[in-house]
């Protein structure tokens, strides 16, 4: 496999640090400069201090702190249309929580490395 | 129940009614038999006789010259006296006819056999042959006519009692349907109602309250299957909660398993940081296989199959090992544990490791962070007692006491993220497969307290 690079910054917002490394990895290997937080409440600082640098948000579903719609309305809110939100999520019907959370990106966990290095790099699942 | 208005009572009330009016009618038909057989007799032993006994009368007279006495018609003018004469006899046919003459406005007809009796006295004394036979014939007439008027008294007498047997007949019938529609009408739409309720429940899994408001044994029964329905529901939402809840913790793992297996298969070494991959692989395997291991047990111990292998072995040193592999995965929580040394028992180790796994789990999610969770083990008596005390923590007893029913979980913070343990189901059944007790008590105001005994 080529090693192509995408220079995108990605925003990882989830509580779990084993997928947080995961994105990580694969984000190093592709050159993809990444930054991560374990709640909303600190990826909306990261937000707000790195506004206009990251081109794409990870957005966990079920995270300690702040409610899901209010967490995704809030970074929505931050990043505007114009940078993509995804809703990568273990949960049960991750379709009607990305409804539910008005995210129309969406995908389930557990997930395969090259999905992930392809949303990295193109932007879209 | 109010026994007033059950249904039971209302088809009594039922029942009742239509055994009173069949024992009516019943009573009202004897009567009539009765006063018909009483009637036949009359005119047979009272008219019918005296007609004869008068022809026969007639025959010897018709015969009898005049100036002769005849023994025979002095007889028979003696018998009738005595027996069959209305208008003063006393026997009780007599008296009873003779009010049938006064009430049917026939007085004179008694009159009549009266002057008919006196006049053929006279002519039996003074042996006047004609006047004799005049005299029977007269008599003859007024008999006639008494078994005629008897006859018809008779007849108006079995007509009266007819329409009396109709009466009582079609107001019974009516009586009879109108209670029935009234218990209809105050059962049948209620049971429907129940009916549906059943259906609907069935093909949607959804309850409608049935709400019924009576205060009967129907009443009683829609409250029974309404909090039935309501529980089943409930259980269900709960396993529907917990399906997604065991989904969402067995896909978080294999997440991270898959993620890091499928970028070392695509894209082989060097990846950076590659002993991190292994060990995240390592650990959160260990976590999925833990999870499999114990919902399988909980599925087992659902059907009552929970396998239990018992030998001797130190528990003191399984709760010091259990408190040692748990540190890592709790966040800003500590175990402070006072442990018994050597305390052995008979029981089955593996079992027993996974009640403990689920007991410390379930206390250190509800015990408040920086708090220490206060886990003490000793032997009393012939138990081993463990007590896991959750002081500070802001849950309630009845809250802790829920988890001991199936598909119930509990949500922590690991400080690794957001994660749920299965509730104490399966430790309950662990502790009970093992003729012990596991209860939770409140030591004091938000000091609740676990406390596991097993037979040592």
């Amino acid at each position: 496999m080529s090693r192509k690079v995408c220079r995108d910054t990605v925003l990882v917002i989830d509580d779990d640090p084993d997928f947080r490394a995961l994105i990580e990895t694969i984000a190093e290997l592709w050159m993809v400069p990444m930054l991560q937080a374990p709640d909303c409440r600190k990826g909306l600082k990261i937000l707000e201090r790195e506004h206009g640098r990251i081109k794409m948000v990870f957005l966990d579903y079920f995270m300690p702190g702040m409610e899901p719609v209010k967490c995704a309305a809030a970074i929505i809110a931050k990043t505007g249309r114009s940078v993509p939100v995804v809703l990568v999520t273990a949960a049960v019907n991750p379709g009607a929580r990305a409804a539910e959370l008005k995210i129309s990106r969406w995908i389930s966990k557990p997930v395969e490395a090259s999905v992930l290095k392809s949303l990295l790099c193109s932007g879209g699942p | 129940m109010n026994f007033r208005t059950s249904v039971g009572h209302r088809l009594f009330l039922l029942v009742t009614c239509q055994t009173a009016i069949a024992a009516l009618l019943v009573l009202t038909a004897m009567r009539a038999t009765s006063q018909l057989r009483s009637h036949y007799r009359h005119m047979y032993d009272f008219q019918l006789r005296s007609i004869a006994a008068t022809a026969d009368a007639m025959k010897e007279a018709a015969t009898l010259e005049t100036g002769a006495r005849s023994a025979k018609l002095e007889a028979f003018y003696r018998r009738y006296r005595a027996d069959w004469e209305t208008a003063s006899g006393t026997t009780p046919d007599a008296i009873r006819f003779r009010k049938d003459l006064m009430d049917g406005g026939e007085s004179d007809m008694a009159r009549l056999e009266s002057e008919v009796l006196a006049d053929l006295k006279r002519s039996l004394q003074s042996g006047d042959a004609k006047n004799i036979r005049e005299d029977l014939a007269a008599l003859y007439t007024v008999n006639v006519k008494y078994a005629d008027f008897e006859s018809q008294n008779a007849m108006k007498r079995i007509a009266n009692r007819r329409a009396w047997l109709l009466t009582i007949g079609i107001a019974g019938v009516a009586v009879t349907l109108l209670l029935g529609l009234h218990v209809r009408r105050a059962i049948a739409p209620r049971i429907r109602r129940l009916v549906t309720s059943v259906g609907r429940f069935q093909e949607f899994g959804k309850h409608e309250r049935i709400c019924d408001t009576g205060r009967d044994d129907i009443a009683v029964l829609a409250n029974a299957l309404d909090a039935g329905f309501s529980a089943i529901e409930t259980r269900e939402q709960d396993r529907e909660k917990f399906l997604s809840i065991v989904a969402h913790e067995l896909k978080t793992p294999v997440t991270s398993i898959q993620g890091y297996a499928s970028l070392l298969v695509t894209h082989p070494p060097p990846v950076p940081d590659i002993y991190r991959a292994l060990e995240i692989i390592n650990r959160q395997s260990w976590r999925l296989s833990r999870l499999i291991e114990a919902l399988f047990l909980a599925m087992r111990a659902r059907s009552g199959k929970l396998r239990f292998e018992p030998s001797p072995f130190n528990m003191s040193e399984l709760v010091r090992r259990v408190l040692r592999e748990m540190e890592p995965f709790l966040s800003k929580r500590t175990f402070s544990s006072r442990i018994e040394e050597n305390v052995s028992i008979l029981g089955d180790e593996a079992l027993l490791e996974h009640a403990l796994w689920s007991l410390l789990t379930c206390a250190s999610a509800y015990s408040p962070e920086n708090t220490s969770v206060q886990v003490a083990f000793y032997a009393v008596q012939h138990y081993a007692t463990l007590t896991v005390d959750i002081r500070g923590s802001d849950v309630s007893l009845p809250e802790v006491q829920e988890l001991f029913m199936p598909f119930q979980s509990v949500e922590y913070e690991t400080g690794r993220g957001i994660r749920s343990a299965i509730g104490l189901y399966l430790c309950r059944e662990i502790v009970r497969v093992h003729n012990g007790s596991l209860l939770v008590q409140q030591v004091s105001e938000e000091r609740p307290e676990f406390v596991m005994e097993l037979p040592a």
